[in-house]
């Protein structure tokens, strides 16, 4: 069988990211091989049960399907990018950390509904060390 | 006005974990993967949804260097 055919919508959803985002704001190795792993590279392991995740943010909760991207936008800054139109939309808030090179992104879609809530996110080590344009950035360990 | 990346903690391995890591929190059997993804659905209590939850790992050398997480609920 396909991976791609047993990925969930919003695993593609956010898979696409990585080939919406252009040359602007690219989600670098990280992006690239979550692309590549909906048709062959994933070990995949279907749990029994959701994993009980707890996401915490500069000292709150992110809730997935319930923090919205305003949220997060009001409260650490950065700004909303979109691409795509009706079902293919994406939006996301991105961050970058130069101290520490990592890359974190949030991830919405036509699934977060008009508030765009936060439906995936994504941290990565090697994202591009706080250099990618249309990220908000930290500069120093402060 | 700080950006949260400094402050985001998640309670499953994540950036600096190992394979091992995973295999113990999640009771896999991975070896030396290049990338590993982890899905469960359960029924929504009182609706007729199913929520499910996946992540995604990048690792080198068996090192955690990318981690995603996503939800979705759906009829």
């Amino acid at each position: 069988m396909a991976l791609a055919k047993s990925m969930p919508a919003a695993f593609v959803a956010f898979a696409s990211v990585s080939t919406a985002l252009g040359a602007d704001v690219d989600m670098h190795d990280f992006g690239r091989e979550v692309w590549r792993s909906k048709s062959s590279e994933a070990h995949v392991i279907h749990l029994k049960a959701p994993p009980t995740l707890q996401i915490v943010v500069g000292g709150e909760i992110l809730e997935l399907e319930g923090t919205t991207l305003s949220d997060l936008v009001k409260r650490f800054g950065g700004s909303i990018h979109s691409r795509g139109d009706a079902g293919d939309s994406i939006y996301w808030v991105c961050y970058n950390d130069a101290p520490t090179r990592r890359t974190l992104w949030f991830v919405s879609d036509e699934m977060g509904g008009s508030d765009k809530a936060v439906m995936a996110l994504a941290l990565a080590a090697d994202g591009g060390g706080g250099n990618q344009d249309g990220c908000a950035h930290r500069e120093r360990n402060d | 006005m700080a950006a949260p990346i400094a402050n985001v903690t998640i309670n499953i391995p994540t950036l600096g974990g190992s394979v091992t890591d995973i295999n113990h929190a999640f009771g896999a059997k991975f070896t030396r993967p290049s990338s590993a993804f982890l899905v469960g659905s359960e029924p929504t209590a009182g609706k007729n949804c199913t929520r499910q939850i996946w992540i995604q790992y990048k690792l080198d050398h068996d090192k955690i260097i990318g981690v995603a997480v996503g939800q979705s609920t759906v009829n």
